[in-house]
């Protein structure tokens, strides 16, 4: 059955190329179906390629050499095996509901603009599985860089708005740095070990890697993954690409591409497990970031950017769980998440699809009357995030809050404290904008309106799955069964939490989690559900509502300075430091006032003058070798 | 006779070298600097045959080389000159301090 | 023996045949008009860059002065192919040229003379074709008579590279006067690295450095970029630059071998310098040839490293990025030579909301940046990738990460300009370009050259076991 794997990228690469070139031309409905059916194709092909791994195991698929020179080969080839299917599947099946979504979202765009809005879509869901299913660090880069252009072209889809725009450039460059580190693991592992194929290099990373390289290899991964999936210090892009249509939001920047670090953390489980001090800093770095984004969620006021900070909080806690080794854990904290975090932001876009454009929570409120459907499967979203029992957030929180606490008692308070954050600020979106009163214009209230079929079946559905989607890894003490660790057990060793010991813990955190939703429900009720709030914030909240100024930081610290370093160069350097340079030498050979008269830059004696200089340098340098190669074996 | 011996020409040929470079960053005549460059070609010249003839005479290398690099300074210099001719005509000068419109 | 001279040379010939045809029809009384003898030029540079492709051999003659082998048959395939482009896309601006042959004229005896070059295994017959090449050249930037900044540029690369070649030949005769020999085949045997060596060897690096603008000898190249005619600057860019490259890897690897702990750490040193100036400068640049040639300065330093590497994959990572920077610059020299024939519009400003006029060529030039800038999946990011893999065989990551680094800086400014292209609003936008079927051409092989030598690694494994090892 594995010869048909190829089938599950082709069929969205076919989508982008009919919806791209032929976009003037089709119809918008044809574009749709076009969109939606080349993904549910691709699902259905994952589907036939789970139950097949599912019975038989997984298998590297090999296509063709990609490239092939005497020093290493990088075939092209897929690894299909539990890990991806499980991540196959989660992309094409939450990517098919949000195509769906789409078609009814998009549906004001241009003919011509929703053919784009499509291609770039199957584009995207094209890389991501690229990324997914390549058996090799080259190929999934290629992937990689793929979904970082396609996130690009899709924040900046509203080009007309120069915000947009640049927050597109922002999302780009900040990747890029994130890519810089993961290029340089590749091109370590590559030097080192002479290939970059997942098998190859998991069997020789205990022999033929040093535990510095190990190291250096596994941080240098982990600065990918700070990029991609948005954490300290690289994570203020995300907040920021909220400016892209709603489904992209979530399909992009929610479910599927920002889990992308949390995948190539769990495939190289066996690098990282090699080097302690690197999960070390995975899990606080992870932990840092969930509780700061957290805390800036607690205040924010546009719907979309309190989705935005709390799916940097959630992915701060699947770094969590990576971090402490249970990798099994972090990426069923992945599925979950892309549940009912597409659900709230696909809801999100429902409201403010009703909303005529508004996403400024203050203005909102009361919308369970009027957008029944959404309101409640929104409800259960934030159930689900919260951790309410037995919901599939509950599951997959309480075990990275268990494998935290075998780690360390010191990590698991932090972590237990931004759940609650979690919970805080969840309640307070959920209140402001479904109860209480409206607080927006009359024309607006006049408006309102639950959405059509198309956006609404996907939202039920995914509701659905938030709230059984646990039930695949449900606790033993609850008379479930691991079905999803033993799953992935081939690929990824799983922590277990046995015992009667474990049983306790299990009961305390369910007891623990509904006496502080409760809390949580009262306080939030009360001061949320309101019919007027004004939604401005005076003192430490407005630290908070202001992001802790982290983008200002960024702006002083290093885009200002680089722009007068250029700057500097421009004028300082290349007027005077240059021409200083040969006016110096002017008057060192005694014909200073001629000669400063007549260097100047632009004029071709000074740049003949300037390249004399530098071979005398050169000379100098190289005449005493010994010299510069101690000075270079110094500095580097 | 006594030979002159092969460092005096060297030296003579290096100096040379060294003052058509001079000659071209300081000078700010367009053609005193082509003369310049003829300088330092023709110091290479004066090289390549002090060094075919002291050190190896068995064959002619180098005073072949000199002859091309005759022909060749005869071609650059007639394309700089046909340059520094069109550029006297939209600048009406050929001082190179005249002709810096695009720097930096 | 006529048999094996007519196939070992066919590469000279041919350009040499061409330019006879082309000056029997400027002399004769025969008035042409300038479209038919575009047409005729191009027909004949496309015969040239088939006839390449058969009937080769490798081989020496003319006492070893001259040689040719499989890569500088590659090699001189790639020039040939950029000289096409080149001629493809100077249609635009040729058309209402009042000197259209004498154009030809001087691009083919360049061509020429890039070739004697490449198979030059002599320092003599280097030395030739290196004039033969750059000579021409300078009048060609100066090819738009009436245009003050064409003269200026003109004057400026006639200048600096007389200079240069000054530099060179000193270099050469000191090297003579230490070995005794101008032959690349006995001279590694002789090179014994004293200080006089040295210093000849400085002298020469400096003479390539300046061909290949490398910092600091690169202060030349945004100048003349900017004053010369654009399908000029594009020809200088890629097709001289390619040829010095070809040249330089192949004699630091071959006659200088025994110096390669001298010039080791001199391509460490002034691959960073190349790489990290030039793109800081870049960032700052209006003018969108300026730019352009500030990045290609940047490029520069990343073939630096990849011929650091000294082996086989350091020729052949070179090889391969000049094959996919020929596609990529070409395809945005290409772009910026249209805008600027019909509009004369070179600011980067002019570009914005370019995409809302010119939605076709917005696209091109967008990939092409991709391209430069290295992003995957288009081919600019193999050469680089193949490039920095064959500085790492090195184990030099700081030079890696230097490099990496500047990947970033350099994806600022070009995506700037992708900004621009499509992004930003313009109240005046560059008007609707029309483009003939010659230019069509061009971008249709400057994009399928582009998605093409990247993803069908054939390419570069034909390089590698072409490449001769270290």
């Amino acid at each position: 059955m594995n010869n048909i794997a190829y089938l599950v990228p082709l069929f969205p690469l076919l989508g982008f190329l009919i919806n791209g070139l032929f976009r003037k031309s089709l119809s918008k409905g044809t574009i749709g179906i076009i969109g939606c059916g080349t993904i549910l194709l691709s699902f259905i092909v994952s589907l036939i390629l789970f139950f097949d791994v599912k019975a038989n195991g997984g298998v590297v698929v090999n296509y063709f050499n990609f490239i092939d020179v005497a020093s290493f080969q990088i075939p092209f080839a897929f690894q299909i095996d539990q890990l991806s299917v499980i991540f196959l599947l989660i992309i094409t099946g939450i990517g098919f509901l949000i195509h769906l979504y789409s078609t009814s979202y998009m549906h004001d765009e241009s003919s011509e603009h929703f053919g784009r809005y499509f291609a770039y879509l199957n584009l995207f869901v094209f890389s991501m599985l690229l990324l997914i299913m390549g058996a090799n660090y080259v190929i999934m880069f290629i992937g990689w860089e793929g979904v970082g252009l396609c996130s690009y072209l899709l924040i900046g889809y509203w080009f007309k708005n120069i915000n947009y725009t640049n927050a597109a450039k922002k999302a780009f460059v900040m990747n890029r740095i994130g890519d810089l580190g993961f290029l340089l693991a590749v091109f370590w592992l590559l030097s080192k070990l002479g290939t970059a194929n997942y098998v190859d290099v998991f069997e020789q990373a205990s022999t033929g890697l040093s535990s510095t390289d190990v190291t250096a290899i596994t941080l240098l991964l982990f600065v990918g993954a700070m990029g991609k999936s948005a954490q300290i210090p690289l994570y203020t892009w995300l907040p920021d690409a909220m400016a892209g249509p709603t489904p992209v939001s979530a399909l992009i920047h929610a479910a599927t591409m920002v889990t992308a670090g949390i995948y190539m953390i769990a495939r190289s489980n066996v690098l990282y497990s090699l080097s302690p001090l690197t999960q070390d800093v995975v899990a606080v770095i992870g932990l840092a970031t969930a509780i700061l984004s957290a805390t800036i969620a607690l205040f924010q006021n546009d719907i979309k950017k309190v989705l935005a900070y709390s799916t940097v909080s959630q992915l701060g806690f699947m770094f969590l769980a990576l971090g402490v080794g249970a990798y099994t854990t972090g990426v069923f904290h992945v599925m979950t998440h892309a549940f009912f975090k597409a659900l709230m932001f696909l809801g999100a876009g429902s409201v403010i699809h009703a909303m005529g454009g508004e996403q400024d929570i203050t203005k909102m409120g009361g919308l369970v009357k009027k957008l029944p459907i959404t309101a409640w499967t929104f409800v259960i979203g934030v159930l689900a995030i919260s951790g309410f029992p037995f919901t599939s957030g509950f599951v997959s929180k309480d075990e990275i809050l268990l494998a935290v606490l075998a780690h360390s008692p010191v990590l698991f308070w932090f972590a237990v404290f931004a759940a609650i954050l979690t919970a805080a600020y969840m309640f307070r979106l959920m209140m402001l904008v479904f109860f209480g009163g409206f607080r927006g214009t009359h024309e607006q209230e006049h408006h309102l309106h639950e959405s059509p079929s198309a956006m609404t079946i996907p939202l039920i559905i995914l509701g659905v799955l938030s709230l059984i989607g646990g039930f695949v890894q449900l606790p033993h003490v609850f008379g479930g069964e691991d079905f999803f660790n033993q799953f992935l057990a081939p690929i990824v060793p799983a922590v277990t939490h046995e015992g009667a010991e474990a049983a306790t813990l299990e009961y305390y955190l369910l007891g623990g989690t509904i006496v502080i939703l409760v809390i949580v429900y009262v306080v939030t009720k009360k001061l949320f559900a309101v019919d007027r709030f004004d939604g401005v914030y005076t003192g430490f909240k407005k630290v908070l509502a202001d992001k802790w100024y982290i983008d200002e930081l960024y702006n002083a610290v290093i885009v200002n300075p680089l722009d007068k370093l250029a700057g500097f160069l421009k004028n300082v350097v290349e007027k005077s430091g240059i021409d200083g340079i040969v006016n110096g030498v002017g008057k060192f050979v005694n014909y200073a006032s001629r000669q400063l008269r007549l260097l100047q830059s632009g004029q071709v004696g000074n740049y003949i003058l300037f390249m004399v200089l530098s071979i005398a340098v050169l000379f100098l340098v190289f005449w005493n070798q010994e010299i510069i190669v101690q000075f270079l074996q110094k500095i580097f | 006779m006594s030979e002159i011996p092969l460092t005096h020409i060297l030296f003579v040929s290096t100096a040379l070298f060294f003052i058509g470079m001079y000659g071209l960053f300081t000078r700010r005549n367009m053609i005193t600097m082509l003369m310049a460059v003829e300088l330092m070609l023709n110091s290479v010249n004066i090289n390549f045959v002090a060094f075919n003839k002291y050190l190896f005479p068995e064959n002619l290398d180098g005073v072949f080389f000199t002859i091309f690099i005759i022909t060749i300074a005869a071609a650059e210099a007639a394309v700089a000159i046909a340059i520094i001719i069109n550029l006297y005509r939209s600048h009406h000068s050929i001082d190179v301090e005249d002709a810096t419109e695009m720097k930096w | 023996m006529l048999n094996d001279f007519f196939i070992l040379m066919k590469f000279e010939l041919l350009p040499a045949v061409i330019f006879f045809v082309l000056l029997f029809i400027k002399v004769g009384t025969a008035e042409l008009s300038n479209a038919s003898i575009i047409r005729l030029a191009n027909i004949l540079l496309f015969i040239n860059l088939v006839a390449g492709f058969f009937y080769n051999k490798d081989g020496g003659m003319f006492g070893d002065m001259f040689h040719t082998n499989a890569l500088i048959v590659l090699q001189k395939s790639i020039l040939n192919l950029g000289i096409f482009i080149v001629s493809l896309q100077a249609e635009a601006w040729l058309r209402t040229h009042k000197h259209v042959i004498e154009f030809y004229l001087l691009l083919l005896s360049s061509l020429m003379g890039m070739f004697f070059m490449i198979s030059g295994a002599n320092l003599l017959m280097f030395y030739l074709g290196l004039e033969l090449a750059t000579i021409p050249l300078a009048a060609l930037a100066n090819f738009d008579l009436e245009k003050r900044k064409s003269s200026e540029a003109a004057m400026k690369l006639i200048m600096s590279s007389a200079f240069s070649s000054g530099l060179l030949l000193f270099g050469i005769s000191l090297m003579y006067g230490t070995t005794g020999t101008l032959g690349f085949a006995q001279l590694p045997a002789l090179l014994n690295g004293s200080n006089l060596q040295v210093f000849a060897f400085v002298l020469l690096f400096a003479g390539f450095a300046f061909k290949i603008s490398v910092v600091p000898f690169h202060l030349w190249t945004a100048d003349v970029y900017e004053g010369a005619p654009v399908p000029v600057t594009s020809f200088l860019s890629v097709v001289s630059k390619g040829a010095f490259i070809f040249v330089f890897a192949s004699v630091l690897y071959t006659v200088f071998k025994p110096l390669a702990d001298t010039w080791y750490h001199m391509l460490f040193l002034l691959s960073v310098l190349t790489m990290v100036i030039g793109n800081l400068f870049a960032l700052r640049q209006q003018n969108i040839k300026r730019m352009l040639a500030f990045s290609s300065i940047a490029q520069m330093g990343f073939i630096l490293i990849g011929i650091s590497g000294s082996s086989q994959a350091g020729t052949a990572s070179a090889v391969y990025f000049v094959l996919v920077y020929v596609f990529t610059n070409l395809a945005a020299f290409g772009v910026v030579a249209l805008v600027s024939a019909q509009t004369g519009k070179e600011d980067i400003t002019d570009y914005k909301g370019f995409h809302a006029t010119n939605p076709v060529l917005a696209w091109v030039l967008a990939i092409a940046l991709f391209s430069l800038a290295g992003v995957p999946p288009t081919a600019g990011f193999f050469g680089k990738f193949f490039l920095i893999m064959a500085g790492a065989a090195k184990q030099n990551y700081w030079l890696i990460t230097i490099a990496a680094l500047n990947m970033i800086v350099s994806l600022y400014y070009y995506l700037n300009l992708v900004k621009a292209l499509f992004m930003d609003a313009n109240a005046s936008p560059v008007p609707k370009i029309t483009f003939g079927v010659y230019a069509k051409l061009a971008i249709v092989i400057c994009i399928a050259g582009m998605v093409l030598s990247g993803l069908a690694s054939v390419v570069y494994e034909y390089i590698y076991n072409l490449s001769t090892g270290f």
